[in-house]
């Protein structure tokens, strides 16, 4: 088991370290990194003063090895526009996306394993039918599309909900619901295809011939063997979180850290991006992480490979 | 002794009954199979159609800004004319026409995007599953790992703020976010294609690396890539609708689908049909996609199926 740990931290900092490189040539393609990297009245003497700070004359491994050096400490830059760090800058904010994402991750597991269960359950009946058209439908409504729509409905028409900022539970449902619909679909169908799976095997009948009552069996043996491959798909899903929130956070004007790394493209402040990179990386790889832990832990196996 | 009796099982009667009805269940679920997929086929044929003659079918240009008529609603609203079927935007350009021009370029994105990622991934996937665990397949690995931690929509957010948002950017991005897809799968299939005894006969005959890798490996590992490509058609147009809804693909004055929804969305209370409009037919197009995709899938390669 620890060796599996260790094994398994280490790969992670490795991908960390290639996605800061991705991050730092990111800025090399813009061209002239001064030029993104500050405003664009800045005098030449400043730029200067960033090119020997940074080392952008040094060989590239040579800036890579620095830039990795500064970006472990936290240090992406100043944020030309804030005058202030860019990494405090955004990960001040991380705290709000990752709720906002935890709350779309709920959603969809509280929307998605019922309709799923009920799905493999119910199979070839009509409630099959609908919950499957839900998950197609789930996967086929853009994201986007859905944010807007909800605003018109529940925001401006019903009245029921606020279309913008934070505040209360309710400023949540939204932005929430935007996150959730790319997941939704992945909990239906993972969820019913494991479940038909489970529902076929021997301990399932050897406890319905012992008798046991249907919600028994299905409470005891069968709903939680078939939640492990949700844990595998969730693994995927992190990444489309984070991307579904950021397009959440722009369009109800959420204040998280996608939405500060959307001001900043149209600023063209590319040190809050990088930041904002790195943070959402350290996020999917971070609970990637945890993840697989956790199934190595549920399922003893893949701890070998 | 029986373990296991259900109340209808004890009786051969009672067994065909069921056996029936359950024949019968299959029918049914079969025709209502086969309507699905003709009503998405018919849909997405008509969609094609419509695209490719767009500028014969509409009287309207999709740049044309009508200032007098401008955000008219559809045309059996009041206040509507039938010459704008659809009403019109803020400048008064024509919805329907605009409608048309977005699904055109939003197929031609979905297919140069596609070939953009498949080249690339299938050719790192030969590449590396032909010279398993050398540098080539190592290094894709890794770099597959690493674009992994990195989703898709932030990558896009990040390429776009160093090099700028433009057609060609976008399908750059698009190819480059899905090549792994192809990666994965080719690599796969090219493991298990290079210990084919034809592969070995090839190299006795004095053949060339590259000339197996084209005239042999190649087109034997194929079949998967067609079917990544109708999965993922779908999946890359939305992307790029996305994108460009963000302001970070096809830029104005183009008619784009995903443009064209976040240009309505200001004017979401006075106009809903410049949002209501092109998103529904977007999800209409990739729902057809997907449909057939996923039968497509499950004709083509049995160890993807889903089980039933």
């Amino acid at each position: 088991m620890l060796r599996f740990l260790v094994r398994r931290m280490l790969h992670s900092i490795l991908v960390l370290l290639g996605v800061l490189f991705v991050v730092h040539g990111l800025l090399l393609l813009t061209g002239d990194p001064t030029a993104a990297l500050l405003p664009p009245d800045a005098d030449e003497e400043v730029r200067e003063n960033l090119r020997q700070k940074h080392g952008l004359d040094d060989p590239f491994p040579v800036q890579y090895v620095k830039f990795v050096g500064r970006a472990v400490r936290g240090d992406f830059g100043d944020s030309f526009r804030q005058a202030r760090p860019a990494f405090e800058f955004v990960s001040e904010k991380a705290g709000e996306t990752i709720k906002l994402g935890a709350v779309g991750l709920a959603i969809s597991l509280a929307v998605g394993g019922p309709l799923g269960a009920l799905s493999a359950l119910r199979k070839g009946t009509w409630i099959d039918r609908t919950a499957r058209m839900v998950a197609a439908m789930g996967q086929a409504i853009p994201d986007f599309w859905l944010g807007i729509m909800l605003i018109l409905i529940l925001g401006v028409n019903l009245n029921w909900l606020p279309i913008s900022g934070t505040g209360d539970w309710r400023h949540l449902v939204m932005p929430g619901l935007v996150v959730a619909l790319p997941t939704l679909p992945a909990v239906v169908r993972i969820y019913r295809s494991s479940l038909i799976g489970v529902l076929d095997r021997d301990y399932v009948r050897a406890a319905r011939a012992r008798g046991l009552r249907g919600a028994q069996v299905f409470g005891r043996h069968v709903a939680r063997n078939a939640a492990i491959p949700i844990v595998t798909v969730l693994a995927f899903e992190v990444g489309s979180i984070m991307s579904g929130a950021l397009i959440a956070e722009v369009i109800f004007a959420y204040p998280g850290m996608g939405r500060v790394a959307y001001q900043a493209i149209i600023n063209r402040d590319i040190a809050v991006v990088q930041a904002y990179v790195f943070m959402v990386s350290l996020i999917v790889v971070t609970t990637n992480m945890l993840l697989d832990i956790a199934y190595s832990m549920l399922d003893p196996r893949v701890r070998v490979r | 002794m029986k373990v296991r009796t259900r109340p209808d099982s004890g009786t051969a009667e009672a067994a065909t009954a069921s056996t029936r009805r359950l024949t019968r269940a299959a029918a049914a679920a079969r025709r209502r199979t086969r309507a699905t997929l003709i009503l998405s086929a018919g849909f997405l044929a008509v969609i094609v159609l419509v695209s490719v003659l767009a500028p014969w079918i509409t009287w309207h240009d999709p740049l044309d800004a009508e200032l007098v008529n401008r955000l008219q609603p559809p045309g059996w609203l009041d206040g509507g004319s039938w010459s704008h079927p659809l009403g019109t935007d803020s400048t008064g350009r024509d919805l329907f026409t605009r409608m048309l021009f977005g699904v055109r370029l939003s197929l031609l994105i979905g297919l140069a995007a596609v070939a953009c990622g498949g080249i690339i991934g299938v050719t790192a996937g030969i590449l590396a599953g032909y010279y398993d665990e050398k540098i080539a397949a190592v290094g894709f690995g890794r770099v597959a790992d690493i674009q992994q931690a990195i989703p898709f929509v932030v990558l896009a957010l990040a390429v776009v703020a160093s090099i700028g948002p433009s057609f060609r950017n976008l399908i750059l991005i698009l190819g480059v976010g899905s090549w792994l897809f192809y990666y994965r799968i080719v690599r796969g299939e090219v493991l298990k294609i290079r210990e084919e005894s034809y592969i070995d006969a090839a190299k006795a005959m004095g053949k060339s690396d590259a000339g197996i890798l084209i005239s042999h490996v190649l087109p034997n590992s194929f079949a998967p890539v067609i079917v990544i490509v109708t999965l993922f058609v779908p999946r890359l147009i939305m992307f790029a609708a996305a994108l460009s809804f963000l302001g970070l693909g096809v830029q104005p004055p183009r008619a784009e689908l995903g443009l064209m929804i976040s240009e309505g969305r200001g004017l979401i209370q006075q106009a809903w049909w410049l949002t209501v409009f092109p998103g529904a037919l977007l999800a209409g197009i990739v729902l057809a996609m997907n449909t057939l995709g996923d039968w497509l899938r499950e004709r083509l390669d049995p160890t993807l199926r889903v089980r039933q």
